[in-house]
């Protein structure tokens, strides 16, 4: 009976162990889905209310999905009124382990400001494409991952309780 | 009286570049400089009331030093400002008006974009509290500000004493009470607003409604501010003189400033002319500037002065 009892809580044991592992490794699908975010806003706030890099930085850092981020950028950028070093400087806290969303980011972000409000939205819709593309294949990845561990740890706790038994 | 805020110079020798910045301070402070002129490829001028200085000494302005220059006086922003700049002008922070010049692309028959930017003009604004303290009674009429035209020709400072009238009808200085003021600053010389905040005083009572047509500006104030009292400037077409005639009829005293250098120049406006016959204004003066103090002439020789 006892044997029974501990097979089972071992395959639970595994279960949850298995959704704890799936939950640490999303972290880069979150961040990146938060960016999306937040340069959907900036699209709107130069769109629709043409505001000055000054208050879009003000109004992410109050209320953008990657609040810590964009604070350190507005802080960098109000020091030095240079959109590219404080975005190079502050980003570094930013994980992305694709390099070429990393340098397109890198590459819109050394050149925000300089053009004019037509080539400021194109470029924006360009970066917002960018990174629902990068969403989507994290995305896809990651649900590939997260199956694979779910089954394996699954499977690990339905062995040992066979063991067990 | 007439005098620079500290603070409009430091953020005007905060955008131009660092290697300019001590000489053109120092020019500032000691000569009397109005105007720094910014040429790609050319050396700096600076142009003072009585006479002006090319720098030539410090080499020429470059193109790369355009590019930082406009970035620098956008904030980082040049998206945010392309109405302004296809106009000629943006306004920093603390209320300097810097006119621009390069190539227009033109779209429908209007200047929408100005590219290749190649000169700037930053304009150093004087602040001068008081001037139209002594003055402003001359614009009272029956305890309510009188609609009124100051004619002047350009140079003698009516910008600078239309700002101060604001400021005084507005804080009720050398008057009995304070007055709703408005101002609709079509070109943001009056307030030197940045980011809808002015720069500078233009009191406490005072709405501010700028960048927009005076036309548009004028009647959207009276409908949302209710003010007693519409200052404007510089005004030249129909549609103006028509706003004018509109805000009469509703009650609201408009002051308005014209280019002209005397009564016969007034008259020579025809609707101006219209306008003082039928008496939807009131009154007219010719402004008058000797060194700081202002004066005002009336069309039958009157004459109120300030200090």
């Amino acid at each position: 009976m006892w044997r029974l009892i501990a097979g089972i809580a071992l395959v639970l044991i595994s279960c949850v162990f298995g959704g704890l592992l799936c939950s640490n490794i999303t972290g880069e699908s979150s961040t990146v889905s938060d960016m999306g975010e937040d340069l959907r806003t900036i699209r709107s706030l130069i769109k629709y209310e043409r505001k000055s890099m000054r208050e879009i930085l003000e109004r992410l850092c109050e209320c953008g999905k990657l609040r810590g981020l964009w604070c350190e950028i507005k802080k960098l950028f109000e020091q030095s009124g240079n959109m590219s070093g404080a975005w190079l400087t502050a980003s570094k806290t930013f994980t992305v382990h694709n390099d070429e969303y990393r340098q397109e980011l890198d590459s819109f972000f050394s050149g925000f400001g300089t053009g004019g409000i037509e080539a400021e939205l194109s470029r924006l819709e360009k970066i917002i494409c960018s990174t629902e593309r990068m969403e989507e294949k994290i995305k896809n990845e990651l649900d590939g991952k997260l199956k694979l561990i779910r089954t394996l740890t699954t499977l690990g706790g339905i062995a040992l309780a066979l063991i067990i038994l | 009286m007439l005098k620079r805020n500290d603070k409009t110079i430091a953020c005007i020798l905060e955008v131009i570049p660092a290697r300019l910045a001590q000489i053109i301070g120092r020019y500032i402070r000691t000569e009397n400089v109005e105007e720094i002129r910014f040429r790609i490829n050319r050396p700096v001028q600076l142009v003072a009331s009585d006479k002006d200085v090319l720098l030539t000494q410090y080499g020429v302005f470059s193109y790369s030093e355009s590019g930082a220059l406009l970035h620098r006086l956008c904030m980082g922003s040049v998206y945010a400002l392309e109405d302004e700049l296809a106009k000629g002008y943006v306004t920093i922070i603390g209320g300097a008006r810097v006119g621009i010049c390069g190539r227009p692309v033109v779209e429908h028959g209007r200047i929408v974009k100005l590219t290749d930017i190649q000169g700037f003009n930053i304009r150093i604004p004087y602040e001068a509290y008081g001037c139209a303290e002594p003055l402003v009674n001359a614009f009272i009429k029956d305890g309510r500000p009188a609609t009124t035209i100051i004619a002047a020709p350009p140079g003698v400072g009516k910008t600078t004493f239309l700002r101060d009238l604001a400021r005084c009808l507005s804080d009720g200085k050398g008057i009995e009470r304070g007055y709703r003021t408005a101002i609709a600053d079509e070109r943001n010389e009056l307030s030197g607003s940045v980011e809808a905040v002015p720069m500078l005083d233009i009191g406490a009572r005072t709405d501010v409604m700028s960048l927009a047509a005076k036309s548009e500006s004028i009647p959207m104030l009276i409908r949302s501010m209710n003010p007693e009292v519409v200052l404007t400037d510089e005004i030249m077409t129909d549609d103006d003189y028509d706003a004018i005639s509109d805000a009469a009829c509703h009650g609201v005293s408009i002051i308005a400033t014209v280019h002209a250098r005397s009564f016969r120049e007034i008259r020579s406006i025809s609707r101006l002319n219209r306008l003082l016959d039928n008496g939807v204004i009131e009154r007219a003066w010719i402004l008058k500037r000797q060194g700081s103090a202002f004066s005002l002439i009336g069309e039958t020789g009157e004459k109120v002065c300030g200090d």
